[in-house]
């Protein structure tokens, strides 16, 4: 995670509140009923993942105390290489959960000294094969021969992803 | 989760006595601090987005279109999809009822969960931080439309609409996406 206080700290928080208050702006513009509709998700949205992030990154926290560091520094590490890559495009296709489960499991991963390329990845392979997604949301609404066939488009971004971010050389911020 | 939370807590008792828990509840404790302001900004702006987007325009969009220009707006109206899977299948499904070719879904689908920015501005920014996850869309960018072209080349462009499910979404899922938190 971006230090507490660093410029892409002061950065992303700028972009998200300027955002806010652009896209709040264009609410009120447009129908003061929809300002409300905005915040009324909003507050929704916060009740609805409030609890789940909260033990999320309790857990992710203590993850992060009994995560052997030298072992994920080998495993995944910014010096795992084409091994690294791989192992973390497994581990990210069979992360269970949506981002309140991964984001904090990312953010524990990295601080255990996984590398920037590996941590890419991993984010890429949960974005795009996601085996349980495919479980419960895709196999029941857009059924299993459609499901089959998007898995099998997607197998190829992971792997050129983070073979990309490999030869450039990604680093967290 | 909870589960998870209690077995890594007593892990890191019997692995490191009181000092190990002293230590993860004030991890835990600085990254909620350092989160709070940043997902309450998230939310906010989420929320504004998603009372901004009409969801029937989207389909209308990619409901006839084809051809690179279907796939390009396909992956753009997929990055726009706010919310979660609760929103964007139900939303997919829709659209290949409507007869949008399999390729177009593809391209929206990938963008949706590679680019979505909804995802992007709640969830990728404010834990893995604005360098690193500009990088990441960057690298991301060409991929929607490779996994469409991919798709027609390996099944053709064609209408999928008999293999979809759900032809529309039902009264529950729409009331669901409506009262449903955004991802």
């Amino acid at each position: 995670m971006t230090g507490f206080g660093s410029f892409g700290d002061l950065m992303s928080m700028a972009i998200i509140y300027l955002g806010a208050v652009v896209a709040g702006a264009l609410c009120w513009r447009k129908n003061p009923a929809l300002f409300h509709q905005g915040v009324g998700i909003a507050w929704r949205t916060i009740k609805g993942i409030a609890p789940m992030l909260l033990i999320a990154i309790i857990a992710a926290t203590f993850l992060e105390q009994i995560l052997p560091g030298p072992l994920i520094g080998n495993l995944i590490g910014p010096d795992s290489g084409i091994y690294g890559v791989s192992l973390a495009i497994a581990i990210g296709a069979i992360t269970p959960g949506g981002p309140i489960v991964s984001f904090p499991l990312v953010v524990a991963l990295a601080n255990a000294g996984a590398g920037g390329p590996q941590v890419m990845a991993f984010v890429t392979s949960w974005s795009t094969l996601a085996v349980m997604r495919i479980i419960v949301f895709e196999i029941p609404v857009i059924g299993p021969k459609f499901a089959y066939r998007r898995f099998v488009t997607s197998l190829f971004i992971a792997p050129v992803v983070g073979l990309i971010a490999l030869a450039i050389g990604v680093s967290l911020s | 989760m909870a589960c998870l939370a209690i077995i890594g807590g007593v892990a890191s008792y019997l692995l490191g006595g009181v000092p190990k828990l002293e230590a993860a509840a004030t991890t835990s404790g600085f990254t909620l601090l350092q989160l709070a302001p940043r997902l309450i900004g998230a939310m906010l702006l989420a929320g504004f987005i998603q009372a901004l987007v009409p969801r029937d325009a989207v389909a209308r969009w990619l409901g006839a279109e084809s051809g690179m220009r279907g796939l390009m707006l396909a992956a753009v109206a997929g990055a726009f999809t706010p919310g979660g899977p609760m929103a964007s299948f139900p939303i997919m499904a829709a659209i290949a009822a409507a007869g949008a070719d399999g390729g177009c879904l593809i391209a929206y689908l990938t963008a949706w969960s590679l680019l979505g920015i909804n995802r992007i501005i709640v969830w990728d920014i404010p834990f893995l931080g604005f360098e690193f996850t500009a990088v990441r869309m960057l690298l991301c960018l060409p991929f929607p439309i490779l996994a469409g072209l991919l798709y027609r080349r390996l099944y053709g462009a064609r209408p999928i609409a008999e293999l979809i499910e759900l032809g529309k979404p039902t009264e529950d899922t729409a009331r669901d996406r409506e009262a449903r938190p955004a991802e």
